[in-house]
């Protein structure tokens, strides 16, 4: 393959994190490297020329999936084949386990992990729109230190993260859906296997107890922006009074004119604008108005 | 670039070998060891022409550095059957007609077997979604779910 560069792996969290700071100090080009489904495709293109690339895909740490107190906190080397096969997950978060089973084909999800999902930052990340929708954090580790930050704030653009160079990504934390809590994924593709978004949306609601009105919604939409992106226009339209069609058509509308993307061979710019219309219509419909029936 | 030493269980036998830390799994698989019945594609992990079962899992060998794959067990089509001793999976694909070019064949076989050993019974859509990172330009998707099928009452 093009691309000549060294390799390192532990399963130590430490040693990994001082052989990071090490690199980071000589000032040397590193990359981390978890399942390689991204990473090694970037490397055949020219994309990105590592010196060294560090696998973080055998630290321990990075492989759980644990619950506690409603917060489920998932490592970041968490295969997406391991997400799909999680009880945890699927009891609670089924939209995010929809999410990764979107993804690829089986043998892609054998090996991408979440983290990778994350900081490979390509816009049309399956993983990313339902966990902003979650109000997920991530956790960065350097050689005796940790900061959480938001999700939505650590995707800075595309391909563009803001973890630093002697950082690894490793925890993913979250409240489950909570009683009263509705989430859905959708994801629109041109195939189903092997195809990456055209569109995808994350949508999780909070409803009042036999009412019609929300007390809280998150709409978030890949794929027509350099990130992810929330919806807030559309949010506050849906929380400022009683759900109805009208209502409904009138957030769809406007997250469809938030929506910037840009044309490529998936679809063109007007195309997707359309199908963030449309698809917000439909699933809102159906999260809002049909699962009250 | 120095090689690095690496041990890999293929088909049921222990390997010693010495690889480039840039090396992809695929080309040790065909050039190292001569095991070219895994066959390179796409070399993007979109074809599925390389897949083989990595620790009881499908993977294409073409996003799999085999530095990553020291101490791991691996299954490849040399280790499934061979001319004279065919595998069921691979009597049925000759029987029902599912090879045309075979090009596709030894990763398709190989995603059938993953599937099969995780899920002894699955129904057709399970069967499709099995198969579904494989591609056959061919175009013989439907004898090869007919194949999988056949092996599933």
């Amino acid at each position: 393959m093009n691309g000549r560069f060294s390799y390192f792996n532990s399963e130590s969290l430490t040693e990994t994190l001082d052989f990071l700071d090490k690199m980071a100090k000589q000032s040397r080009r590193v990359h981390p490297i978890a399942g390689g489904t991204g990473i090694l495709v970037d490397i055949r293109q020219g994309i990105v020329e590592p010196e060294y690339l560090v696998d973080v895909g055998f630290i321990p740490e990075l492989k759980q999936i644990e619950i506690a107190n409603g917060t489920v906190n998932l490592g970041a080397a968490v295969t997406l084949n391991e997400v799909t096969q999680s009880p945890v997950l699927k009891e609670h978060c089924s939209f995010l386990v929809e999410a990764a089973q979107s993804i690829g084909s089986p043998q892609i999800r054998n090996r991408a992990t979440v983290g990778g999902n994350i900081v490979s930052a390509s816009p049309a990340a399956d993983m990313v729109p339902p966990l902003i929708a979650l109000g997920a954090e991530v956790i960065l580790q350097r050689k005796g230190s940790a900061r959480a930050i938001l999700l939505e704030h650590f995707m800075k653009g595309l391909k563009l993260t803001d973890r630093k160079n002697d950082e690894i990504l490793t925890l993913i934390k979250f409240q489950g859906v909570a009683e009263g809590q509705r989430g859905i994924f959708y994801k629109l593709g041109k195939r189903r296997s092997l195809a990456v978004s055209v569109i995808n949306l994350a949508i999780v609601a909070t409803l009042f107890k036999g009412d019609s009105n929300l007390e809280d919604i998150r709409i978030v939409v890949g794929a027509v922006a350099p990130t992810a992106i929330r919806m807030r226009e559309a949010e506050k339209i849906l929380l400022t009074g009683p759900i109805s069609k009208e209502r409904i058509a009138e957030a769809a509308e406007a997250a469809s004119a938030t929506s910037k993307p840009i044309s490529d061979i998936r679809g063109s710019e007007g195309y997707r604008q359309s199908m963030v219309k449309f698809v917000l219509m439909e699933q809102l419909s159906k999260l809002l108005i049909s699962s009250k029936n | 670039m120095e090689k690095q030493r690496i041990k890999i269980k293929i088909n049921d036998k222990w390997a010693e070998l010495f690889v480039y830390p840039h090396e992809l799994l695929v080309d040790t698989l065909r050039e190292t060891l001569h095991l070219t019945g895994t066959k390179k594609g796409c070399e993007k992990g979109d074809c599925g022409a390389c897949t083989v079962i990595l620790n009881g899992k499908a993977v294409n060998t073409c996003l799999v550095l085999s530095v990553q794959a020291d101490g791991a067990e691996l299954l490849t089509i040399e280790g499934l059957g061979n001319r004279d001793n065919l595998h069921p999976i691979q009597k049925a694909f000759v029987e029902h007609g599912a090879i045309q070019c075979g090009y596709c064949i030894p990763g398709m076989i190989m995603s059938a077997k993953a599937l099969l050993d995780a899920n002894p019974h699955p129904d057709e859509v399970e069967i499709r979604e099995g198969l579904s990172g494989n591609l056959c330009r061919c175009g013989g998707y439907a004898q090869m779910i007919e194949s999988v099928k056949s092996l599933c009452k």
